[in-house]
């Protein structure tokens, strides 16, 4: 919703900015010297400037503990672009970004910051012609979150709820009870529909791409379910090990870490029905449908692993328990393999097979659709017996594409069949200069665009999916895996004893 | 991006060049799969065409796997040399094919229909003047393309309407030069206040091509859907606009040295615009990632007279 007289009904508008945003708006980052700010959101909103899609009356207000004044700020914001931003800093282009660079110092606890804020903002404001939208990305760690919030809503700063957003990073909790009180305290300063909730798997394009994948091609959408796919396996595998997050990761372990949102939430993209258009509501109302269909993760099946010593692509590398800030009895898992059920009339019988962990063998994350093998085959059992059933593979990072294995006569005197991969990489048809997922989510905050932002349901349902699961694994051991394997054998267990194998990266 | 890799052949008929092109591919064997995201027809008549054409296929060429048919009239039948160049970046290769057509003028069409990839996009980029519109050659290649895309500042206003009238989708290099300019002057009237102004608007005045001025006061007449008088001081590019509404002015305006400059208007505060003046090849790239017809651009045509 805009109001009235707002840009878009400016008649020379028509036809300007593809894409990009056009109502004058304000970006406030709290923790804008933090880690998250430096190396994301700084660069993000820079090239955001460099490709023409900012609003032309924009502005940028840092906000954090360290006392700077605004060239101090444009001089720290430099700094950070030419370390993190994907392109060159073009020194030409600089002043005009840098002139939309503003710092206000203040602490989270006391209102009175909050007020000069708002009188920041204010004046910022009026000097860029007035009716500006508002955003306040909280880039701090999340204990900071309420105070913020009740910071901002106790200078007004929450209201107009039309003009106003708030941008959240995860995690949304550690658990559903959290996440819900989370929500409330945001709730009483914010509508839910001014909260955006960032996670940043959703801006990658290649996951963007699942959308256009499914829902832009008749030719899949048909054979999309139990009657033609035998199970799904989801694989977001990293090689590297907690490096110097230990203490993060110990408080979260891999559940929380990549489970209850980033896996989750590419799962239900592959999984849920087609929304009636691709639009906030629609997307996420069947994002939501699915997770809810989703049975709750139990540990009958479920495999938790913790690295142990070993070798990535030939370094060595330390157990878990040896890595820094890491307590020698640790049970923090840093690895899953789960078998997932969804209750709904187009997948119920297939399962979702999902896996993930730190320290394996490469870093990769990819769907991967097996499909039933042909009701019969008409063949002679030596000439197909190398045939394995069709499979389709999104491959998320690195590489990214699409591959479909299928069945093709080998050039031999004889009939014999055998697997092909027929692979499309979307840099060969692409190769231009891929954006950032924080570039995407961004000017979609900008610009008021929440689709590929999470809703509160479904961060609490996922959290549902999850809390058995962290419930029953408080206690116990998980299983060591030799860095630079594919887990622990209990894994291919879990595949086994359904008559299936993880597929080989 | 490293610079390509470019193989060539030497001129064969136009039944071999696809054969000539899979040998360049190493030959198509069982499971490869080659990637093309569209046909690009190069009209090239002069040797500035072919400098441009030359600029243009560096520069695009690894951004976009496409097939490029550059026809250049000469006499006889139609004979065609290939070449593929395959660009390497970030683990992954981007490859084009370029196939040169040299022949007798009126041939030249059918020798690129036969050549197009099938069902893909095609661009025709017609450089230099464009001839009149009963011309057969300009007829079926326009025929044949998804979009048009020309130059008024080369060819005029007059002639690219006409091939606005038969083409699916028309783009024009002189109107995309205008981008930043049409930002800039949008933003000014954003707000409510400044949009009332707009009900004033009586004249534009223009320090830049003439062409350029005459599609910025077509696009002002069609989007407020009413007469705006132009005065225009020639110059190279644009540097100066200045709307005239009622007793005040909105002024958009390049300063000397970069690709900045200033907006102001009554009861506005001057700010900093980009008025950045892209080069021929990201003009042209970015006319390659749209598809259909423009319509702001097709009624500020109509109304630029």
């Amino acid at each position: 919703m805009s109001p009235r007289g707002a840009p878009r009904d400016n008649p020379l508008r028509e036809g300007l900015r593809v894409g990009g945003a056009s109502e004058p708006a304000l970006f406030v980052i709290f923790g804008a010297t933090g880690d998250l700010a430096q190396r994301k959101l700084l660069p993000a909103l820079y090239n955001l400037a460099k490709r023409g899609l900012l609003p032309p009356r924009f502005g940028v207000v840092g906000y954090a503990r360290t006392e700077m004044t605004d060239e101090g700020f444009r001089r720290f914001a430099k700094a950070a672009i030419e370390a993190h931003s994907r392109t060159k800093m073009d020194e030409r282009f600089w002043p005009a970004f840098a002139s939309m660079l503003h710092y206000h110092a203040g602490g989270f606890d006391d209102q009175k910051h909050f007020h000069e804020l708002a009188k920041t903002v204010e004046d910022l404001d009026a000097h860029i012609g007035g009716g500006a939208h508002r955003v306040f990305y909280l880039s701090t760690p999340s204990s900071f979150f309420p105070v913020i919030v009740k910071g901002l809503g106790a200078a007004k700063l929450s209201r107009p709820a039309d003009l106003v957003r708030v941008v959240i990073e995860k995690p949304f909790g550690r658990d559903l009870e959290s996440a819900r009180d989370l929500a409330e305290t945001v709730h009483r300063w914010f509508q839910e529909r001014q909260v955006y909730r960032i996670d940043h798997y959703l801006g990658k394009e290649t996951v963007q791409n699942i959308y256009a994948f499914r829902f832009a091609n008749a030719i899949f959408e048909p054979i999309w379910s139990n009657s033609y796919v035998d199970h799904i396996q989801i694989t977001v595998a990293e090689s590297i090990g907690v490096e110097h997050r230990a203490a993060f990761y110990e408080e979260t372990g891999v559940v929380r870490d990549i489970v209850q949102n980033h896996l989750l939430q590419v799962l239900a993209l592959v999984a849920m029905e087609p929304p009636a258009a691709f639009e906030p509501e629609a997307v996420r109302d069947e994002k939501a449908k699915l997770l809810r269909a989703m049975r709750p993760m139990s540990f009958q099946d479920a495999v938790r692993g913790q690295y142990d010593r070993g070798y990535v692509a030939g370094d060595e590398a330390p157990a878990y328990t040896s890595e820094p800030e890491v307590p020698p009895d640790s049970n923090t898992a840093t690895y899953i393999a789960a078998k997932l059920e969804i209750d709904n009339w187009r997948w119920a019988g297939t399962p979702f097979y999902i896996r993930s962990g730190k320290r394996l063998a490469k870093r990769v994350t990819e769907v991967a659709v097996q499909f039933r093998r042909p009701p019969h085959l008409p063949f002679s059992r030596e000439a197909a017996e190398h045939l394995e059933a069709n499979s389709l593979v999104l491959r998320i990072q690195p590489d990214e594409g699409i591959s479909l294995r299928f069945g093709a006569k080998a050039p031999t005197p004889t009939l014999s069949i055998r697997s092909v991969n027929m692979d499309f990489l979307y840099g060969s048809s692409f190769l231009s200069d891929v954006p950032e997922a924080y570039e995407t989510l961004l000017l979609d905050a900008i610009r008021g665009d929440s689709t590929l932002f999470t809703r509160q349901d479904s961060v609490e349902r996922a959290w549902q999916i999850c809390d058995p699961l962290i419930e029953q694994w408080q206690t116990g051991q998980p299983q060591p895996y030799a860095s630079g394997s594919w887990g622990p054998d209990a894994a291919d267990e879990l595949m086994a004893r359904d008559g299936r194998r993880w597929r080989r990266p | 991006m490293t610079r390509p890799e470019i193989k060539t052949t030497g001129w064969t008929e136009l039944a071999g060049v696809e054969r000539a092109l899979a040998e360049l591919r190493g030959g198509d064997s069982l499971g490869s799969v080659r990637a093309t995201t569209l046909n690009l027809v190069i009209t090239c008549s002069t040797e500035e065409d072919a400098e441009s054409t030359e600029r243009v296929l560096e520069g695009i060429g690894g951004s976009r796997p496409l097939r490029a048919i550059v026809i250049s009239p000469s006499s006889g039948t139609p004979k065609a040399r290939v070449a593929s160049a395959c660009w390497t970046g970030a683990g992954q290769q981007v490859c084009t094919e370029r196939i040169t057509i040299h022949g007798a003028r009126a041939a030249l069409p059918s020798a690129v229909l036969a050549l197009l990839v099938a069902d893909l996009p095609v661009f025709l980029w017609w450089q230099g003047e464009i001839p009149d519109p009963s011309d057969s050659v300009l007829e079926e290649l326009v025929e044949a393309a998804t979009r048009v895309i020309v130059d008024s500042d080369q060819a005029g206003i007059e002639p690219v309407r006409h091939v606005d009238r038969m083409a699916a989708g028309l783009a024009d290099l002189a109107w995309v030069r205008t981008n930043p300019w049409r930002e800039a002057i949008a933003a000014l009237f954003d707000a409510p206040r400044q949009r009332k102004a707009l009900d004033h608007l009586v004249g534009l005045e223009v320090s830049g091509p003439p062409n350029q001025a005459a599609l910025l006061a077509g696009w002002l007449r069609s989007r407020l859907d009413r007469q705006v008088g132009l005065d225009t001081t020639r110059a190279k590019r644009i540097n100066r606009v200045e709307l005239l509404c009622g007793d005040g002015a909105f002024v958009v305006e390049r300063s000397s040295r970069n690709e900045h400059g200033e907006a102001r208007g009554p009861n506005l505060a001057p700010r900093a615009v980009g008025l950045p003046a892209p080069g021929l090849v990201a003009l042209l790239s970015g006319e390659l990632d749209r598809l259909g017809a423009e319509r702001p651009f097709e009624q500020a045509l109509a109304a630029a007279a």
